[in-house]
């Protein structure tokens, strides 16, 4: 990785997804030369940049094309966040624009931002203390224990007791297996296997019951996933439109338009969903389409929901469904399309129903019975999770997949036990499950073990 | 024709301390060629065993074992003077195996003395190192209390428990370095004007009993193995006739006793000021600190065959010696022993041991090298393995050779050096395998396959022991490719064998190494199933055992190791300026300009260093070009 502050990068500042404004930064000795040659501003008393200060105008691309409207604002260095000359425009939200608009900036020289690089040119021109140097330290590093670090700090109150409680009894044990192998002369109880069983079965259950908050909050936290899945132009792309509230996808009446995904985030009352619409499902000769198709059925896979669209204008039969996508599978909706035009018979709305599905009519061209989709979205997404409990702590993301390490390595821990291998080997296992809380809850030393078996035990001739 | 040749005008080494530290650096630096002085405040009690008569014992009996590897004395001279040898933890695990023996103290300063002597490049002087000379900044020789200055390229101080010693017994101390021999008074002065802070410890050691006044028909006996396993790959066999140990436990009276002697406790009553080990309290202490405990067990350890003396391991005490008395005569099978020796307590100056290199050369003085308790540490073996450790350094600094610094999952004594000048030490230092991250890897029965060639290609170790070495090392192949190679059907007559061993009949063939790793089945249970077994030793059966039985979980430890080693292998330049990093607190300057790591792994290591500190370290290399 190249550290050098000399260079100019350019990066989408704002999340991705849907946003009604998305900010583009450059930064570095170069912004405002690209800024320079790309913007024409509204004014004509427009003199160049001034600080801090918003200026109104078109940026262009090397053919003067108009790229997009955008408010743009220069910050100089060392006054900007990075320290460095900041230039940040602020365009339309639309993926589209946002990368053509970057697209126009790394052609003129700038390089793509890597994530933290922003923060990491602040860090590097003494724009930042410590504390945040951490943050640094967790985005080079994560997940190790510069992340850790910082979970630690940021972990407080009812779980991090839970987890720092959890750690001190594991810790124990480590004492215990300690004492027992570097005392062995000394009269001590070794602790017996059983009893450990027990306090690690117990520790187990413990993290366990934490992990299973994780996946009831899940939905809440990190939203759903929900991918329309249907046959060429049912009107998943019109659906993805109505849905969003306005024209996203590339609407056509030719068969096989979509070809690539297009994810979108809905807010449905607080609670996030991704929408993804695949390539429209049918045989094809189109390598490239295959291979769409392909992850298309992928991600329906992973999906939380699938939404069978379904042209309620066309013949249709139940086989038409690909069988993982059953009723019983819990996870579709199938959503009747095109009601606003004459309905085929058998109608396919009354062949889902009876085949068991929960089932929403609409007319995306319409917009007519949208909302109810939306809730209908809303409800399969949490399945029961409920509504947020403002009080309950769960782990984030990078927590739970440390604690899922750990519960496995306790999981081996019991099997070990059960086959009475050897003290030296048992704390093998149980060392990696405390190191695995560590990154959580901070490093475990030797000399804290040594210490928790000095305070503990006599020992020592 | 005379065998001693005059020695030289200008030493390559001197070392001043001949006690573990001092005789294995001096044996060392002398098989490798340099020209060494040893010089000793006693001649008499050159590799004197000051405390227990006894060697090794968990992660110390690994250190001896490594010491012997690499080609070093400590094995062979405990080999030779052993009265009792034991291995412990035979049920806990093949890494925490460890051995441990009684010695015949006469007997093993006698051993150590004979090879001192005979050993080319090597002079013996008894006089006392008082003042370094320095020259050109570089430490150049010393002065001692006599007057005589003995000129060097290199000096190495393994001063023990001497410098400043004060020995304590009740509320009366005087100076000593160890009871019947002068503290050395001169040489903390020396270092502190080159700039060395000191510290203080304090050790302990137990009252001597006459053996004759001892009822052993009241006590249990412990004897050691049979046939005694040797601690030198290089033993054939042990030699001297092998004795037992008894066993004995304090009770309530004799903690009654000890209890009436707190108000005149050099340790209680704040006389005492050094730091003492946790691990090593004195009985006092055990009883203030853990009231409950009805009885504390003694070890009674014989000093020697013939020696009139008893040594009873697990009751170090400074307490006035008629309570000492009191004490002893409470105890089971002690009520009419006599004291020989009192016990007492002792404080000494030692050398916070961030101050050194992790050659163990102080970054204060180029040439001066320091070993052993000076740096911090108690115990033989973590002495011997220092000096050992400070002489190949030497060496290799004479030699233009890269430094000789091994890594924390090669050897224990690698752990030893990196935790002392990584973290300092609080109290005397001992080693433990909890210290040893990837202690599954260190064992005592692969210390040679670790190690031996590392110590060949330096010089120390000898034809003889390669030939040892190589042999084991072709029957442990051996041993291994016929376990993963000898396939067993299970028909009628395997079946009943497999059942007869306690094992599990496969359902398919398997080879030998699927049904070893049966948690209830040994090597030696293979024995009817593949008859050339009988061919290798049971050295090489048992770590062959230990390799194959046990691979899934040393695989695990070496894929740990392989992530640590490349933290370690990001070198820092020796004059970066911390200072200059952003973001590190001034605390943090302050260690790491301390401590100097020499690696990104080894700043990870010093106490209070975040991992958002070693992130910015990292940044800075890169910024400077340095990675």
């Amino acid at each position: 990785m190249s550290l050098s502050s000399s260079g100019t990068i350019a990066a989408i500042a704002t999340p991705p997804g849907d946003g009604g404004v998305g900010i583009i930064r450059v930064c570095g000795d170069n912004a405002l030369n690209i800024a320079n040659a790309m913007f024409k501003s509204g004014k004509e008393s427009f003199s160049g940049f001034k600080r801090y200060t918003m200026h109104y105008g078109t940026l262009l691309d090397a053919e003067s094309v108009e790229l997009d409207d955008v408010l743009a604002v220069f910050m100089p260095g060392p006054g900007s966040y990075t320290g460095e000359d900041t230039i940040e425009f602020n365009c339309h939200g639309g993926r589209a624009i946002l990368a053509a608009v970057l697209g126009e900036i790394l052609s003129r020289g700038a390089t793509l931002a890597r994530p933290g690089e922003f923060t990491l040119r602040a860090f590097l021109n003494g724009k930042m203390d410590l504390t945040q140097a951490e943050a640094v330290a967790e985005m080079i590093h994560a997940p190790s224990k510069g992340a850790a670090q910082l979970a630690r700090v940021k972990l407080s109150g009812v779980l991090g007791k839970r987890i720092e409680e959890l750690r001190l009894r594991l810790e124990e044990l480590r004492a215990h297996l300690c004492v027992a192998v570097d005392f062995p002369e000394d009269e001590l109880e070794c602790l017996p296997l059983d009893k450990m069983k027990t306090e690690v079965t117990d520790a187990v259950k413990n993290i366990s019951e934490i992990l299973a908050g994780v996946e009831r909050t899940r939905a809440w936290r990190e939203g759903g996933l929900a991918v329309l899945s249907g046959k060429v132009n049912a009107g998943k792309s019109s659906l993805l439109n109505a849905l969003l509230g306005r024209n996203r996808a590339i609407v056509t009446d030719i068969p096989g338009t979509t070809r690539d995904f297009i994810e979108e985030t809905l807010n449905l009352d607080g609670l996030q969903v991704r929408v993804v619409d695949t390539a429209g499902l049918r045989e094809t000769s189109d390598k490239v389409e295959q291979a769409g198709l392909d992850m298309g059925r992928e991600l329906a896979q992973q999906a939380d929901l699938v939404l069978l669209i379904i042209d309620g204008s066309k013949d249709f039969e139940i086989e038409e469904i690909d069988p993982e996508f059953s009723a019983e599978s819990g996870k579709c909706i199938a959503v009747i399309n095109k009601t606003d035009l004459p309905q085929s018979i058998p109608s396919p709305s009354d062949v889902m129903a009876q085949a068991g599905y929960d089932v929403v009519e609409i007319s995306a061209k319409k917009g007519q019975g949208i909302d109810e989709l939306a809730l209908s979205i809303r409800d399969h997404v949490l399945a029961g999770a409920g509504e947020p409990d403002p009080d309950e702590l769960v782990p984030n993301s990078r927590q739970a997949a440390t604690l899922k390490k750990a519960l496995s390595e306790l999981d081996g821990l019991i099997q070990d036990i059960e086959m009475t291998i050897p003290y030296d080997l048992l704390g093998v296992r149980l060392e990696s499950a405390c190191s695995a809380l560590s990154e959580i809850t901070g490093e475990i030393t030797p000399q804290e073990i040594l210490d928790s078996i000095f305070s503990k035990f006599c020992v020592g001739k | 024709m005379i065998r001693k040749q005059p020695p030289p005008p200008v030493y390559d080494l001197i070392v001043a301390g001949a006690g573990h530290a001092g005789c294995e650096a001096a044996m060392a630096a002398a098989t490798l060629g340099l020209k060494t002085l040893l010089l000793t405040i006693n001649v008499d009690r050159i590799g004197h065993l000051s405390c227990n008569p006894a060697i090794g014992g968990l992660a110390k009996g690994h250190m001896v074992k490594e010491i012997d590897a690499l080609g070093g004395y400590m094995g062979l001279w405990s080999d030779k003077a052993g009265i009792q040898f034991r291995t412990l933890n035979t049920r806990k695990g093949p890494a925490v195996r460890a051995s441990r023996a009684q010695m015949d103290r006469n007997e093993y300063m006698r051993v150590v003395q004979k090879d001192i002597f005979a050993q080319e490049n090597l002079w013996v002087k008894q006089d006392t190192a008082e003042t370094l000379i320095v020259e050109d900044g570089r430490a150049a020789g010393v002065k001692t209390s006599i007057g005589e200055e003995f000129k060097s390229k290199t000096v190495l101080l393994t001063t023990g428990t001497f410098l400043q010693g004060l020995i304590h017994i009740g509320l009366e101390n005087f100076s000593g370095g160890r009871m019947g021999d002068p503290a050395s008074v001169g040489m903390s002065a020396s270092l502190e004007k080159i700039g060395l802070t000191l510290g203080r410890l304090k050790t302990g050691t137990t009252p001597r009993l006459l053996k004759d006044s001892i009822d052993y028909d009241q006590l249990e006996a412990q004897f050691g193995d049979n046939p005694p396993k040797p601690f030198s790959f290089r033993t054939d066999k042990i030699m001297l006739p092998q004795v037992p140990c008894h066993i004995t436990y304090t009770n309530e009276k004799t903690h009654d006793a000890i209890r009436t002697g707190f108000e005149r406790s050099p340790m209680f009553t704040g006389v005492i000021k050094g730091t003492g080990a946790r691990y090593c309290p004195s009985i006092e202490d055990k009883v203030a600190r853990f009231p409950e405990k009805g009885r504390h067990q003694i070890f009674l350890e014989p000093e020697g065959l013939e020696s009139p003396e008893v040594y009873p391991s697990g009751i170090p005490t400074s307490l006035p010696l008629d309570v000492q008395k009191l004490m002893i005569n409470s105890i089971v099978g002690l009520e009419d022993a006599q004291i020989v020796r009192p016990g007492y307590a002792i404080e000494y100056d030692f050398v916070p041991p961030t101050q050194l290199l992790p050659t163990l050369e102080t970054k204060a003085l180029p040439g001066l090298f320091l070993a052993g308790q000076i740096n911090g540490t108690s115990g033989y073996e973590e002495a011997a393995a220092q000096g050992l450790w400070a002489a190949i350094n030497t060496f290799c600094s004479i030699t233009g050779r890269p430094p000789f610094v091994l890594s924390r999952d090669q050897a224990y004594i690698a752990v030893l050096v990196d935790d002392l000048v990584t973290k300092g030490t609080q109290e005397p230092y001992r080693m433990f395998t909890s210290r040893a991250e990837y202690r599954l890897l260190l064992r005592e029965g692969n210390a040679d396959q670790r190690l031996t060639a590392i110590g060949r290609e330096l010089g120390l170790v000898g034809d003889d022991q390669w030939k040892i070495y190589s042999e084991k090392k072709i029957g442990l192949d051996s041993v291994i490719k016929g376990l993963n190679s000898t396939r067993i059907k299970p028909d009628a007559a395997t079946c009943k064998i497999i059942s007869e061993i306690g094992g599990t009949a496969p359902g398919k063939s398997v080879p030998l190494a699927t049904l070893l790793r049966q948690p209830e089945l040994t090597i030696n249970d293979m024995k009817g199933l593949w008859s050339d077994i009988d061919t290798f030793t049971d050295e090489i059966l048992l770590e062959a055992e230990t390799q194959v039985k046990y691979e899934g979980y040393l695989v695990r430890q070496q894929e740990l190791v392989d992530k640590f080693r490349k933290k370690e292998s990001v070198k820092i330049p020796s004059d970066v300026n911390y200072a200059e990093v952003s973001g590190l607190t001034r605390e943090g300057v302050e260690k790491l300009t301390e401590v100097r790591p020499l690696t990104l792994g080894q700043a990870s290591r010093i106490s209070g260093i975040t991992p958002a500190a070693i992130s910015s370290i990292e940044i800075h290399l890169k910024k400077i070009g340095a990675i």
